[in-house]
Protein backbone atom coordinates (compact mmCIF):
# COMPACT_ATOMS: atom_id res chain seq x y z
CA UNK A 1 0.00 0.00 0.00
CA UNK A 2 1.25 3.16 -0.60
CA UNK A 3 2.22 5.46 2.11
CA UNK A 4 -0.69 8.28 2.71
CA UNK A 5 0.43 10.24 5.17
CA UNK A 6 3.27 13.25 4.39
CA UNK A 7 5.52 11.92 6.84
CA UNK A 8 6.28 9.16 4.32
CA UNK A 9 7.43 11.32 1.87
CA UNK A 10 9.69 13.58 4.38
CA UNK A 11 11.88 10.81 5.76
CA UNK A 12 14.61 9.17 2.83
CA UNK A 13 14.25 5.86 3.52
CA UNK A 14 18.16 5.06 4.82
CA UNK A 15 17.60 1.72 3.21
CA UNK A 16 16.81 2.66 -0.75
CA UNK A 17 20.56 1.90 -1.75
CA UNK A 18 20.48 -1.85 -0.36
CA UNK A 19 17.38 -2.26 -1.50
CA UNK A 20 17.88 -1.16 -4.66
CA UNK A 21 20.64 -3.83 -5.36
CA UNK A 22 18.54 -6.62 -3.85
CA UNK A 23 16.10 -5.45 -6.13
CA UNK A 24 18.56 -5.72 -8.83
CA UNK A 25 19.86 -9.38 -7.78
CA UNK A 26 16.13 -10.68 -6.50
CA UNK A 27 14.22 -8.87 -8.28
CA UNK A 28 10.90 -10.98 -8.23
CA UNK A 29 11.18 -11.48 -4.52
CA UNK A 30 11.12 -8.26 -3.84
CA UNK A 31 8.45 -7.55 -5.02
CA UNK A 32 5.58 -6.85 -2.48
CA UNK A 33 3.32 -10.20 -1.95
CA UNK A 34 0.08 -8.55 -2.89
CA UNK A 35 1.98 -7.47 -6.38
CA UNK A 36 2.39 -11.23 -6.53
CA UNK A 37 -0.57 -12.40 -5.73
CA UNK A 38 -2.17 -9.88 -8.48
CA UNK A 39 0.75 -11.54 -10.90
CA UNK A 40 -0.53 -15.37 -9.61
CA UNK A 41 -3.95 -13.84 -10.59
CA UNK A 42 -2.91 -13.28 -13.96
CA UNK A 43 -1.56 -16.87 -14.86
CA UNK A 44 -2.92 -20.13 -16.47
CA UNK A 45 -3.04 -22.82 -14.01
CA UNK A 46 -0.32 -24.77 -15.12
CA UNK A 47 1.81 -21.90 -14.48
CA UNK A 48 0.45 -22.03 -10.75
CA UNK A 49 1.10 -25.39 -10.23
CA UNK A 50 5.02 -24.06 -11.33
CA UNK A 51 4.97 -21.46 -9.36
CA UNK A 52 4.25 -23.77 -6.38
CA UNK A 53 7.06 -25.90 -7.41
CA UNK A 54 9.65 -23.20 -7.53
CA UNK A 55 10.06 -21.97 -4.28
CA UNK A 56 8.16 -21.87 -0.68
CA UNK A 57 7.35 -18.31 -0.77
CA UNK A 58 5.67 -18.58 -3.80
CA UNK A 59 4.00 -22.00 -2.56
CA UNK A 60 3.04 -20.35 0.63
CA UNK A 61 1.59 -17.45 -1.49
CA UNK A 62 -0.39 -19.83 -3.91
CA UNK A 63 -1.72 -21.54 -0.50
CA UNK A 64 -3.11 -18.50 1.55
CA UNK A 65 -4.69 -17.23 -1.85
CA UNK A 66 -6.52 -20.27 -2.88
CA UNK A 67 -10.03 -18.88 -3.40
CA UNK A 68 -8.89 -16.20 -5.46
CA UNK A 69 -6.50 -17.85 -7.41
CA UNK A 70 -8.60 -21.42 -7.99
CA UNK A 71 -12.39 -20.51 -7.59
CA UNK A 72 -12.12 -18.61 -11.03
CA UNK A 73 -10.22 -21.49 -12.70
CA UNK A 74 -12.64 -23.99 -11.28
CA UNK A 75 -15.63 -21.97 -12.42
CA UNK A 76 -14.05 -21.92 -16.04
CA UNK A 77 -13.23 -24.93 -16.32
CA UNK A 78 -17.15 -25.88 -15.25
CA UNK A 79 -19.96 -24.45 -16.79
CA UNK A 80 -22.40 -25.40 -13.60
CA UNK A 81 -25.31 -22.96 -12.96
CA UNK A 82 -24.39 -23.71 -9.14
CA UNK A 83 -21.42 -22.81 -7.83
CA UNK A 84 -19.27 -25.88 -5.97
CA UNK A 85 -19.46 -26.41 -2.44
CA UNK A 86 -16.26 -26.84 -0.53
CA UNK A 87 -16.15 -29.54 2.04
CA UNK A 88 -14.94 -29.18 5.13
CA UNK A 89 -10.81 -28.59 4.78
CA UNK A 90 -11.56 -28.46 0.93
CA UNK A 91 -9.68 -25.96 -0.71
CA UNK A 92 -10.08 -24.64 -4.61
CA UNK A 93 -7.47 -25.85 -5.54
CA UNK A 94 -8.22 -29.74 -4.76
CA UNK A 95 -11.55 -29.21 -6.64
CA UNK A 96 -9.74 -27.96 -9.50
CA UNK A 97 -7.81 -30.74 -8.95
CA UNK A 98 -9.96 -33.40 -9.07
CA UNK A 99 -12.11 -31.38 -12.06
CA UNK A 100 -8.64 -31.65 -13.90
CA UNK A 101 -8.53 -34.90 -13.56
CA UNK A 102 -11.79 -36.03 -14.22
CA UNK A 103 -11.65 -34.57 -17.35
CA UNK A 104 -9.16 -37.20 -18.32
CA UNK A 105 -12.20 -39.16 -17.85
CA UNK A 106 -15.28 -37.27 -18.93
CA UNK A 107 -16.21 -34.54 -20.89
CA UNK A 108 -16.51 -31.73 -19.01
CA UNK A 109 -18.05 -29.38 -21.72
CA UNK A 110 -21.62 -29.73 -20.40
CA UNK A 111 -22.00 -29.66 -17.24
CA UNK A 112 -19.91 -32.00 -14.42
CA UNK A 113 -23.06 -32.67 -12.37
CA UNK A 114 -25.72 -33.25 -14.88
CA UNK A 115 -27.15 -36.07 -16.61
CA UNK A 116 -25.07 -36.98 -19.69
CA UNK A 117 -22.00 -37.25 -19.84
CA UNK A 118 -19.34 -38.92 -22.34
CA UNK A 119 -16.75 -41.10 -21.24
CA UNK A 120 -13.58 -39.76 -22.67
CA UNK A 121 -11.17 -42.68 -23.48
CA UNK A 122 -13.83 -46.02 -22.75
CA UNK A 123 -13.43 -48.59 -20.21
CA UNK A 124 -11.56 -51.44 -20.85
CA UNK A 125 -13.38 -54.01 -22.42
CA UNK A 126 -14.61 -56.72 -21.15
CA UNK A 127 -13.56 -59.74 -23.01
CA UNK A 128 -13.98 -63.60 -21.94
CA UNK A 129 -11.24 -64.50 -19.90
CA UNK A 130 -9.10 -66.34 -22.84
CA UNK A 131 -8.02 -62.85 -23.86
CA UNK A 132 -5.06 -61.90 -21.71
CA UNK A 133 -7.18 -61.05 -18.84
CA UNK A 134 -5.73 -57.61 -18.07
CA UNK A 135 -8.41 -55.83 -16.92
CA UNK A 136 -10.47 -58.09 -15.81
CA UNK A 137 -7.44 -58.55 -13.29
CA UNK A 138 -7.64 -55.52 -12.46
CA UNK A 139 -10.58 -55.08 -11.68
CA UNK A 140 -10.70 -57.80 -9.61
CA UNK A 141 -8.85 -55.47 -7.57
CA UNK A 142 -11.46 -53.48 -6.84
CA UNK A 143 -11.84 -54.46 -3.44
CA UNK A 144 -11.32 -53.94 -0.08
CA UNK A 145 -11.36 -50.49 1.70
CA UNK A 146 -11.76 -47.33 -0.18
CA UNK A 147 -10.18 -44.23 1.18
CA UNK A 148 -11.71 -41.20 -0.14
CA UNK A 149 -10.38 -38.70 -1.49
CA UNK A 150 -7.32 -39.49 -2.33
CA UNK A 151 -4.28 -37.51 -1.00
CA UNK A 152 -2.65 -37.16 -3.85
CA UNK A 153 -3.55 -37.41 -7.65
CA UNK A 154 -0.46 -38.42 -9.76
CA UNK A 155 0.87 -40.43 -12.82
CA UNK A 156 0.82 -43.49 -10.21
CA UNK A 157 -3.01 -43.74 -9.99
CA UNK A 158 -4.79 -46.25 -12.04
CA UNK A 159 -7.94 -45.90 -13.16
CA UNK A 160 -9.82 -48.86 -11.78
CA UNK A 161 -13.12 -48.08 -12.40
CA UNK A 162 -15.51 -45.04 -13.31
CA UNK A 163 -19.20 -45.01 -13.10
CA UNK A 164 -21.01 -41.82 -15.15
CA UNK A 165 -24.72 -41.93 -14.13
CA UNK A 166 -27.65 -39.82 -14.08
CA UNK A 167 -27.35 -37.60 -10.41
CA UNK A 168 -23.27 -38.45 -10.21
CA UNK A 169 -20.11 -40.04 -11.39
CA UNK A 170 -17.48 -41.71 -9.87
CA UNK A 171 -13.95 -42.63 -10.16
CA UNK A 172 -11.65 -45.60 -8.72
CA UNK A 173 -7.79 -45.44 -8.65
CA UNK A 174 -5.30 -47.63 -7.21
CA UNK A 175 -2.39 -45.95 -6.12
CA UNK A 176 0.58 -48.09 -4.75
CA UNK A 177 -1.67 -50.81 -3.78
CA UNK A 178 -4.00 -48.70 -1.95
CA UNK A 179 -7.50 -47.95 -3.11
CA UNK A 180 -9.12 -44.34 -3.59
CA UNK A 181 -12.12 -42.92 -5.38
CA UNK A 182 -13.83 -39.70 -5.52
CA UNK A 183 -17.25 -38.27 -6.68
CA UNK A 184 -18.57 -35.74 -8.56
CA UNK A 185 -22.33 -35.26 -8.39
CA UNK A 186 -25.63 -33.97 -6.31
CA UNK A 187 -24.61 -35.23 -2.69
CA UNK A 188 -28.01 -37.26 -2.29
CA UNK A 189 -27.00 -39.92 -4.66
CA UNK A 190 -24.85 -42.82 -4.02
CA UNK A 191 -22.86 -45.04 -6.48
CA UNK A 192 -23.00 -48.94 -6.08
CA UNK A 193 -19.50 -49.57 -5.63
CA UNK A 194 -18.60 -52.12 -8.76
CA UNK A 195 -18.05 -54.86 -6.36
CA UNK A 196 -21.41 -54.35 -5.25
CA UNK A 197 -22.89 -54.67 -8.20
CA UNK A 198 -26.01 -57.49 -8.79
CA UNK A 199 -26.63 -58.14 -12.49
CA UNK A 200 -30.38 -58.93 -12.03
CA UNK A 201 -31.40 -61.00 -15.19
CA UNK A 202 -34.97 -61.86 -16.78
CA UNK A 203 -35.65 -63.79 -19.54
CA UNK A 204 -38.67 -62.97 -21.34
CA UNK A 205 -41.42 -63.01 -22.00
CA UNK A 206 -42.77 -60.21 -20.18
CA UNK A 207 -44.77 -59.52 -22.93
CA UNK A 208 -44.62 -55.85 -23.05
CA UNK A 209 -40.37 -56.63 -23.71
CA UNK A 210 -41.31 -59.03 -26.23
CA UNK A 211 -39.43 -57.85 -29.81
CA UNK A 212 -41.29 -59.31 -32.58
CA UNK A 213 -41.59 -62.68 -30.75
CA UNK A 214 -38.22 -62.81 -30.22
CA UNK A 215 -36.95 -64.29 -27.20
CA UNK A 216 -34.83 -63.13 -24.90
CA UNK A 217 -32.98 -61.68 -21.94
CA UNK A 218 -33.31 -58.62 -19.77
CA UNK A 219 -30.34 -57.40 -17.27
CA UNK A 220 -30.86 -54.47 -14.65
CA UNK A 221 -27.80 -53.66 -12.90
CA UNK A 222 -28.03 -51.04 -10.16
CA UNK A 223 -25.08 -48.85 -10.25
CA UNK A 224 -26.35 -45.60 -8.19
CA UNK A 225 -29.38 -45.17 -5.40
CA UNK A 226 -31.51 -43.55 -8.61
CA UNK A 227 -30.14 -45.32 -11.46
CA UNK A 228 -29.57 -48.37 -12.52
CA UNK A 229 -28.13 -50.12 -16.15
CA UNK A 230 -29.93 -51.99 -18.59
CA UNK A 231 -29.61 -54.78 -21.24
CA UNK A 232 -31.80 -56.22 -23.28
CA UNK A 233 -30.83 -58.95 -25.66
CA UNK A 234 -33.06 -60.96 -27.84
CA UNK A 235 -32.03 -63.98 -30.24
CA UNK A 236 -31.43 -61.00 -32.77
CA UNK A 237 -30.80 -58.10 -31.24
CA UNK A 238 -29.47 -55.87 -27.95
CA UNK A 239 -30.28 -52.69 -26.76
CA UNK A 240 -28.44 -51.13 -23.55
CA UNK A 241 -30.30 -47.92 -21.83
CA UNK A 242 -30.19 -46.59 -18.38
CA UNK A 243 -33.14 -45.70 -15.93
CA UNK A 244 -32.91 -42.58 -14.04
CA UNK A 245 -35.40 -42.93 -11.47
CA UNK A 246 -37.58 -45.34 -13.08
CA UNK A 247 -36.64 -42.68 -16.62
CA UNK A 248 -35.61 -44.42 -19.67
CA UNK A 249 -32.38 -42.54 -20.84
CA UNK A 250 -31.40 -44.10 -24.09
CA UNK A 251 -28.91 -41.72 -24.89
CA UNK A 252 -26.98 -41.85 -21.97
CA UNK A 253 -23.83 -42.91 -23.94
CA UNK A 254 -22.15 -43.79 -20.65
CA UNK A 255 -25.42 -46.16 -19.46
CA UNK A 256 -25.01 -47.32 -22.74
CA UNK A 257 -20.98 -48.84 -22.66
CA UNK A 258 -21.04 -49.93 -19.63
CA UNK A 259 -24.47 -51.79 -19.94
CA UNK A 260 -23.31 -53.36 -22.98
CA UNK A 261 -19.97 -54.62 -21.27
CA UNK A 262 -22.10 -56.20 -18.75
CA UNK A 263 -23.57 -57.19 -21.54
CA UNK A 264 -21.12 -58.97 -23.14
CA UNK A 265 -19.75 -60.99 -19.70
CA UNK A 266 -23.24 -62.18 -19.19
CA UNK A 267 -23.32 -63.12 -22.47
CA UNK A 268 -20.15 -64.80 -22.67
CA UNK A 269 -21.81 -66.51 -19.77
CA UNK A 270 -24.80 -67.43 -21.65
CA UNK A 271 -23.46 -68.70 -24.86
CA UNK A 272 -20.16 -70.17 -24.22
CA UNK A 273 -19.74 -72.90 -21.85
CA UNK A 274 -16.20 -72.42 -22.01
CA UNK A 275 -15.90 -68.80 -21.16
CA UNK A 276 -18.57 -69.15 -18.74
CA UNK A 277 -16.87 -71.01 -16.79
CA UNK A 278 -13.81 -68.92 -16.61
CA UNK A 279 -15.90 -65.75 -16.31
CA UNK A 280 -17.09 -67.66 -13.06
CA UNK A 281 -14.15 -68.59 -11.99
CA UNK A 282 -12.27 -65.06 -12.87
CA UNK A 283 -14.87 -63.01 -11.58
CA UNK A 284 -16.17 -65.47 -8.89
CA UNK A 285 -19.34 -64.99 -9.87
CA UNK A 286 -21.66 -67.23 -7.88
CA UNK A 287 -25.08 -68.42 -8.94
CA UNK A 288 -28.02 -67.30 -6.95
CA UNK A 289 -29.72 -70.29 -5.69
CA UNK A 290 -31.93 -68.81 -4.09
CA UNK A 291 -33.49 -67.15 -7.35
CA UNK A 292 -34.34 -70.28 -8.96
CA UNK A 293 -37.12 -71.15 -11.49
CA UNK A 294 -39.69 -68.93 -11.87
CA UNK A 295 -42.99 -68.95 -14.11
CA UNK A 296 -41.21 -67.64 -16.62
CA UNK A 297 -37.90 -68.66 -16.84
CA UNK A 298 -39.09 -72.37 -17.68
CA UNK A 299 -40.72 -71.61 -20.62
CA UNK A 300 -38.72 -68.98 -22.22
CA UNK A 301 -34.88 -69.51 -22.10
CA UNK A 302 -31.99 -67.83 -24.13
CA UNK A 303 -31.43 -68.93 -27.14
CA UNK A 304 -29.08 -70.75 -26.94
CA UNK A 305 -29.08 -72.73 -29.91
CA UNK A 306 -25.94 -71.80 -31.69
CA UNK A 307 -24.44 -73.40 -28.36
CA UNK A 308 -25.47 -77.12 -28.18
CA UNK A 309 -23.02 -77.89 -25.84
CA UNK A 310 -24.20 -75.17 -23.73
CA UNK A 311 -26.21 -76.85 -20.49
CA UNK A 312 -29.59 -75.12 -20.35
CA UNK A 313 -30.37 -72.71 -17.72
CA UNK A 314 -33.08 -73.96 -15.51
CA UNK A 315 -32.91 -71.60 -13.29
CA UNK A 316 -32.78 -67.35 -13.82
CA UNK A 317 -29.42 -66.50 -14.15
CA UNK A 318 -28.33 -63.99 -11.31
CA UNK A 319 -25.04 -63.82 -10.58
CA UNK A 320 -23.09 -61.67 -8.02
CA UNK A 321 -19.29 -60.71 -7.98
CA UNK A 322 -18.17 -61.72 -4.84
CA UNK A 323 -14.76 -59.94 -4.46
CA UNK A 324 -12.24 -62.84 -3.14
CA UNK A 325 -10.81 -61.05 -0.42
CA UNK A 326 -14.19 -60.98 1.12
CA UNK A 327 -15.38 -63.95 0.56
CA UNK A 328 -15.51 -65.71 3.50
CA UNK A 329 -17.86 -63.00 4.95
CA UNK A 330 -20.26 -63.47 1.37
CA UNK A 331 -20.54 -67.24 2.03
CA UNK A 332 -21.70 -66.78 5.63
CA UNK A 333 -24.03 -64.13 4.52
CA UNK A 334 -27.09 -65.05 2.45
CA UNK A 335 -26.98 -63.58 -1.16
CA UNK A 336 -29.18 -60.89 -1.17
CA UNK A 337 -32.10 -60.31 -3.26
CA UNK A 338 -32.92 -58.03 -5.04
CA UNK A 339 -36.65 -57.06 -4.95
CA UNK A 340 -37.21 -58.30 -8.64
CA UNK A 341 -41.08 -58.68 -8.94
CA UNK A 342 -41.60 -54.94 -8.56
CA UNK A 343 -38.42 -53.84 -9.92
CA UNK A 344 -39.38 -55.24 -13.19
CA UNK A 345 -42.92 -54.09 -13.13
CA UNK A 346 -41.86 -50.79 -12.63
CA UNK A 347 -39.01 -50.38 -15.23
CA UNK A 348 -42.00 -52.48 -17.81
CA UNK A 349 -44.43 -49.59 -16.82
CA UNK A 350 -41.83 -46.67 -16.90
CA UNK A 351 -41.13 -47.96 -20.16
CA UNK A 352 -44.67 -48.17 -21.95
CA UNK A 353 -45.00 -44.77 -20.07
CA UNK B 1 -5.94 24.53 -12.48
CA UNK B 2 -4.61 21.03 -14.15
CA UNK B 3 -1.95 23.16 -15.87
CA UNK B 4 0.00 24.08 -12.82
CA UNK B 5 3.01 22.35 -12.88
CA UNK B 6 3.84 19.84 -9.96
CA UNK B 7 8.02 19.27 -8.65
CA UNK B 8 8.45 16.01 -8.10
CA UNK B 9 12.05 15.09 -6.66
CA UNK B 10 13.76 11.57 -7.35
CA UNK B 11 15.49 9.15 -4.65
CA UNK B 12 18.75 11.13 -5.61
CA UNK B 13 16.97 14.39 -5.35
CA UNK B 14 17.05 15.57 -8.68
CA UNK B 15 13.10 17.78 -9.81
CA UNK B 16 11.08 16.34 -12.30
CA UNK B 17 8.92 19.44 -13.30
CA UNK B 18 5.44 17.77 -14.57
CA UNK B 19 1.88 19.19 -15.13
CA UNK B 20 -0.41 18.45 -11.90
CA UNK B 21 -2.18 16.61 -14.82
CA UNK B 22 0.53 14.14 -15.75
CA UNK B 23 1.11 13.49 -11.87
CA UNK B 24 -2.25 12.85 -11.20
CA UNK B 25 -2.30 9.62 -12.57
CA UNK B 26 -0.72 8.86 -9.39
CA UNK B 27 -3.39 7.96 -7.47
CA UNK B 28 -0.76 8.98 -4.46
CA UNK B 29 0.39 12.01 -5.87
CA UNK B 30 -3.64 13.26 -6.18
CA UNK B 31 -4.29 12.56 -3.41
CA UNK B 32 -1.40 14.54 -1.90
CA UNK B 33 -2.04 17.39 -3.71
CA UNK B 34 -5.43 17.71 -2.94
CA UNK B 35 -4.34 17.14 0.83
CA UNK B 36 -2.23 20.06 0.33
CA UNK B 37 -3.98 22.38 -1.80
CA UNK B 38 -1.85 25.02 -3.96
CA UNK B 39 1.73 24.72 -3.26
CA UNK B 40 5.00 25.02 -4.81
CA UNK B 41 6.81 22.59 -2.47
CA UNK B 42 8.67 19.65 -3.86
CA UNK B 43 7.08 16.45 -3.26
CA UNK B 44 10.28 14.23 -2.53
CA UNK B 45 10.30 10.43 -3.85
CA UNK B 46 12.67 8.85 -1.89
CA UNK B 47 11.35 5.62 -3.51
CA UNK B 48 11.70 6.27 -7.23
CA UNK B 49 15.01 6.66 -8.89
CA UNK B 50 15.05 9.29 -11.32
CA UNK B 51 15.55 7.03 -14.21
CA UNK B 52 12.84 5.21 -13.34
CA UNK B 53 10.66 8.25 -12.73
CA UNK B 54 11.37 9.67 -15.99
CA UNK B 55 9.98 6.35 -17.63
CA UNK B 56 6.87 6.32 -15.05
CA UNK B 57 6.47 9.94 -16.34
CA UNK B 58 6.73 9.38 -19.59
CA UNK B 59 3.42 6.37 -19.21
CA UNK B 60 1.50 8.96 -17.47
CA UNK B 61 1.80 11.41 -20.35
CA UNK B 62 1.12 9.03 -22.96
CA UNK B 63 -2.12 7.94 -21.15
CA UNK B 64 -2.75 11.16 -19.99
CA UNK B 65 -6.17 11.20 -21.71
CA UNK B 66 -7.30 7.61 -20.56
CA UNK B 67 -10.66 7.69 -17.87
CA UNK B 68 -9.11 7.17 -14.54
CA UNK B 69 -9.41 3.72 -13.53
CA UNK B 70 -12.51 2.90 -11.36
CA UNK B 71 -12.12 3.75 -7.69
CA UNK B 72 -11.74 0.65 -4.98
CA UNK B 73 -15.44 0.63 -4.70
CA UNK B 74 -15.28 -0.77 -8.24
CA UNK B 75 -12.23 -2.97 -7.82
CA UNK B 76 -13.83 -6.52 -8.55
CA UNK B 77 -15.17 -5.41 -12.27
CA UNK B 78 -11.92 -3.19 -12.60
CA UNK B 79 -10.14 -6.91 -11.53
CA UNK B 80 -12.26 -9.60 -13.89
CA UNK B 81 -11.96 -6.59 -17.08
CA UNK B 82 -8.08 -7.34 -16.69
CA UNK B 83 -7.09 -11.12 -15.98
CA UNK B 84 -6.40 -11.65 -19.06
CA UNK B 85 -3.06 -10.63 -19.74
CA UNK B 86 -2.28 -11.42 -23.57
CA UNK B 87 -4.69 -7.77 -24.65
CA UNK B 88 -1.57 -5.56 -24.03
CA UNK B 89 -1.62 -2.37 -26.35
CA UNK B 90 1.44 -2.15 -28.56
CA UNK B 91 2.38 0.95 -27.67
CA UNK B 92 2.39 0.06 -23.88
CA UNK B 93 4.13 -3.28 -25.02
CA UNK B 94 6.88 -1.00 -26.75
CA UNK B 95 7.43 1.15 -23.75
CA UNK B 96 7.29 -1.98 -21.18
CA UNK B 97 9.70 -3.34 -23.02
CA UNK B 98 12.63 -0.99 -22.49
CA UNK B 99 16.06 -1.46 -23.48
CA UNK B 100 16.76 -5.33 -23.93
CA UNK B 101 19.80 -5.60 -21.87
CA UNK B 102 17.97 -3.98 -18.54
CA UNK B 103 14.81 -5.21 -19.91
CA UNK B 104 14.47 -7.33 -15.79
CA UNK B 105 15.74 -4.69 -13.83
CA UNK B 106 14.04 -2.20 -15.29
CA UNK B 107 10.61 -3.88 -15.61
CA UNK B 108 10.75 -4.90 -12.05
CA UNK B 109 11.51 -1.71 -10.76
CA UNK B 110 8.52 0.16 -13.00
CA UNK B 111 6.44 -2.32 -11.15
CA UNK B 112 7.32 -1.29 -7.59
CA UNK B 113 7.12 2.78 -8.85
CA UNK B 114 4.07 1.93 -9.91
CA UNK B 115 2.75 0.14 -6.81
CA UNK B 116 4.41 3.02 -4.84
CA UNK B 117 2.50 5.91 -6.72
CA UNK B 118 -0.66 3.89 -7.16
CA UNK B 119 -0.94 3.72 -10.39
CA UNK B 120 -3.14 0.87 -11.32
CA UNK B 121 -2.70 0.68 -14.91
CA UNK B 122 0.96 0.50 -15.37
CA UNK B 123 1.36 -1.69 -12.38
CA UNK B 124 -1.38 -3.85 -14.28
CA UNK B 125 1.07 -3.53 -17.63
CA UNK B 126 3.79 -4.88 -15.43
CA UNK B 127 2.22 -7.89 -13.93
CA UNK B 128 0.95 -8.48 -17.42
CA UNK B 129 4.36 -8.58 -18.76
CA UNK B 130 5.95 -10.64 -16.10
CA UNK B 131 2.72 -13.09 -16.23
CA UNK B 132 3.48 -13.30 -19.84
CA UNK B 133 7.28 -13.94 -19.02
CA UNK B 134 6.10 -17.13 -16.77
CA UNK B 135 3.66 -18.30 -18.77
CA UNK B 136 3.83 -21.75 -19.61
CA UNK B 137 7.65 -21.77 -18.11
CA UNK B 138 9.02 -25.09 -16.13
CA UNK B 139 9.47 -24.58 -12.00
CA UNK B 140 13.53 -24.59 -13.03
CA UNK B 141 13.18 -21.47 -15.87
CA UNK B 142 10.96 -19.27 -13.80
CA UNK B 143 13.86 -19.67 -10.98
CA UNK B 144 16.51 -19.05 -13.62
CA UNK B 145 14.73 -16.01 -14.98
CA UNK B 146 14.29 -14.47 -12.01
CA UNK B 147 16.95 -15.82 -9.44
CA UNK B 148 14.64 -17.60 -7.19
CA UNK B 149 16.30 -19.81 -4.92
CA UNK B 150 15.58 -23.27 -4.51
CA UNK B 151 14.62 -23.80 -1.16
CA UNK B 152 13.04 -26.67 -0.90
CA UNK B 153 14.60 -29.94 0.26
CA UNK B 154 15.02 -32.54 -2.60
CA UNK B 155 12.06 -34.52 -0.59
CA UNK B 156 9.90 -31.55 -0.45
CA UNK B 157 10.55 -31.15 -3.98
CA UNK B 158 9.85 -34.55 -5.10
CA UNK B 159 6.79 -34.26 -3.24
CA UNK B 160 5.59 -31.46 -4.51
CA UNK B 161 6.70 -31.95 -8.28
CA UNK B 162 4.42 -35.57 -7.89
CA UNK B 163 1.34 -33.36 -6.23
CA UNK B 164 1.38 -30.80 -8.95
CA UNK B 165 2.87 -31.61 -12.18
CA UNK B 166 0.62 -34.04 -13.31
CA UNK B 167 -2.75 -32.21 -12.70
CA UNK B 168 -0.84 -29.31 -14.60
CA UNK B 169 -0.17 -31.24 -17.59
CA UNK B 170 -3.88 -32.80 -18.15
Amino acid sequence: MPPTTTQAVEVPHPLAAVLEEEDRIYPFMRLPDEIIVALLLKIDAKTVFACICVCKHLARLVAQNDAPIWKPKVLEITIDSREPALLKHEKWIDIYRQYTIWSRFFDLSRNHRAVTLKPVNSLPPLEPPSSDGNQITTRRHITGTYKHPPPHIDSDCILLDKTCCPGGNRVVFERNGELYWFELGSREMECVPMEDREAVITPFPLKEHQRGGHNGSEMHIRVSTRSEYVAVWTDSSSEFYCLDNGKHLGTLEGAEEEASLCGRMYASTVYNSEARSSVLQLWQLKPRDNLTTTSSSSSTDPPLDSEPTQPRKKQTPCFRRVPSSTEDQHATNPPRIAPRGTEMQAVAAARRG
Amino acid sequence: MSDTLVTLTSQEGKPEQVPRRIAERSTLLKNMLEDVGESNQPIPLPNVSHKILKRVLEYCIHHKDDPQPPSDDDKDSFDSSRKRSDDIDEWDQKFIKGKEEEHNEELFQIILAANYLDIKPLLDLGCKTVANMIKGKSPEQIREMFNIENDFTPEEEDQIRRENEWAADA
